[in-house]
């Protein structure tokens, strides 16, 4: 996908697009874990601006809402393919958009970062549950690569997910290493490969940024490899 | 997602509870229901003429808005985000096509001019809801100029970014980026203010 379909986040938040862009970034966001967690949070937003709108509906409008209402057939749930369909929207399939999952593997380098980071499901759960955070905050980046890059921050949480896209898988040998910026020497926050799934890393401590590496698959002390994405935050 | 102090003004899984009270509604609780027009009515229509303007065409499709969430509660995905964040992107989207309509194009440009007054011509008398509009007018000064214009023009004037971008003279790519930025700015500020 190009840059210009990943940026239309905020006005598709605002209703803002005409018809046509409209469905055609409607379809992109099945595809695009990054845009679909941007999405959500963005019309969250928006939503408020439009609670801050409020005023007393017309008295009458009430009896006549709940009469429509007693002489409509409600529909029913979605059906479980519907669901699975939605649900890729936050965890697309592996196909559809490389992001990068930490590793599982065994390298014993990264052994005691990998410790810090979630190796098992990260899930759309995992993405609903930080986003719920009263703190969580959003940091988005480029990866150098072409692809574009997400970071979800809670302190509350002392944890982050991360989420990129448009990643091949590392080199040969090489692992994408997460590093965590901001608190002195970058601290190493665990691996990730090309996969379907974001990424979680706890134990942000002070770290006011992350950053990603091509690095070695048996270990670096520091991020010495070139440099994929960067997100900082404040405070 | 987050839920916000509107999103969910009262205490989760309370009888206040948006999210619980929809829950309800899905398995065809009329009472339920008529507690979450209680809720919502509010912010529905508040948001929904604020955008078409006419308070008949307002109510109507207030109507039409709070009807279909009646119909398709057991559609609402929690996972997706708060029940009344859920409501009000209904109750836009519907506003914003309602104005977009072909029986509404003549009206454009005479919207183009009144979205330029004050986002918040009206105030209830409820303490919570006047709160958060402080809040939501404090953080919407926090803006730059552009992300404050790009941002309130699209969502409360029901402009599409093409037209927010002739309205104020400015690049496509500009508009879409401060759309953004505003509204993380925003987010951010609503978040550290609650
Ligand atoms: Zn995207």
């Amino acid at each position: 996908m190009t840059d210009a379909v990943h940026g239309l986040a905020g006005p598709y938040a605002l209703d803002a697009l005409g018809p046509d862009e409209r469905r055609d970034f409607e379809r992109h966001l099945d595809g695009c874990a990054v845009c679909a967690a941007e999405v959500g949070e963005l019309a969250a937003t928006a939503a408020r601006l439009g609670a801050a709108a409020a005023r007393p509906a017309p008295p009458a409008l009430r009896d006549r809402v709940l009469a429509e209402a007693a002489r409509t057939r409600q529909a029913p749930p979605r059906l479980p393919a519907a669901r699975a369909r939605r649900l890729r929207r936050i965890v697309p399939a592996l196909a559809a958009a490389a992001c990068l999952v930490l590793a599982t593997g065994l390298g014993v380098g990264w052994y005691q970062a990998d410790r810090r980071a979630e190796h098992a499901e990260a899930s759309s759960h995992m993405m609903a549950d930080m986003m719920s955070a009263p703190d969580a905050r959003t940091v988005a980046g480029s990866v150098t690569t072409g692809g574009h890059g997400m970071v979800v921050v809670s302190r509350d949480r002392d944890a982050a997910v991360v989420m990129l896209s448009g990643l091949d898988k590392a080199p040969a040998g090489r692992t994408y290493a997460v590093w965590l910026m901001g608190d002195g020497a970058p601290r190493p926050a665990g691996r990730m490969r090309v996969a379907d799934k974001p990424a979680m890393i706890h134990g942000l401590g002070r770290a006011t940024g992350i950053g990603v590496t091509v690095e070695p698959m048996d270990g670096s002390a520091e991020p010495a490899g070139p440099e994929i994405f960067t997100a900082h935050w404040t405070g | 997602m987050r839920p916000s102090p509107a999103a969910s003004p009262r205490r989760p899984g309370g009888a206040g509870d948006p999210a619980a009270l929809l829950a309800r509604t899905a398995r065809g609780d009329e009472d339920a229901f008529a507690q979450l027009y209680d809720l919502v009515s509010g912010p529905v229509y508040g948001l929904v003429l604020r955008v078409v303007r006419d308070p008949a065409q307002a109510e109507e499709v207030a109507q039409e808005v709070l009807v279909e969430v009646w119909r398709t509660a057991a559609r609402y995905d929690a996972e997706r985000g708060g029940a009344l964040a859920w409501i009000m992107t209904l109750a836009h989207r519907r506003a914003v096509d309602r104005v977009r309509s072909a029986q509404a194009a003549a009206d454009r440009e005479e919207r183009a001019h009144r979205a330029d007054g004050p986002a918040f011509d009206a105030v209830s008398e409820e303490v919570e809801g006047r709160l958060e509009r402080e809040r939501v007018r404090r953080c919407l000064d926090g803006l730059t100029e552009i992300q404050r214009e790009s941002v309130t023009l699209a969502y409360y004037g029901g402009h599409t970014y093409r037209e927010v971008a002739e309205l104020l003279g400015t690049s496509l790519g500009t508009v879409k980026t401060r759309m953004r930025d505003g509204l993380i700015r925003l987010r951010d500020c609503l978040g550290a203010g609650s």
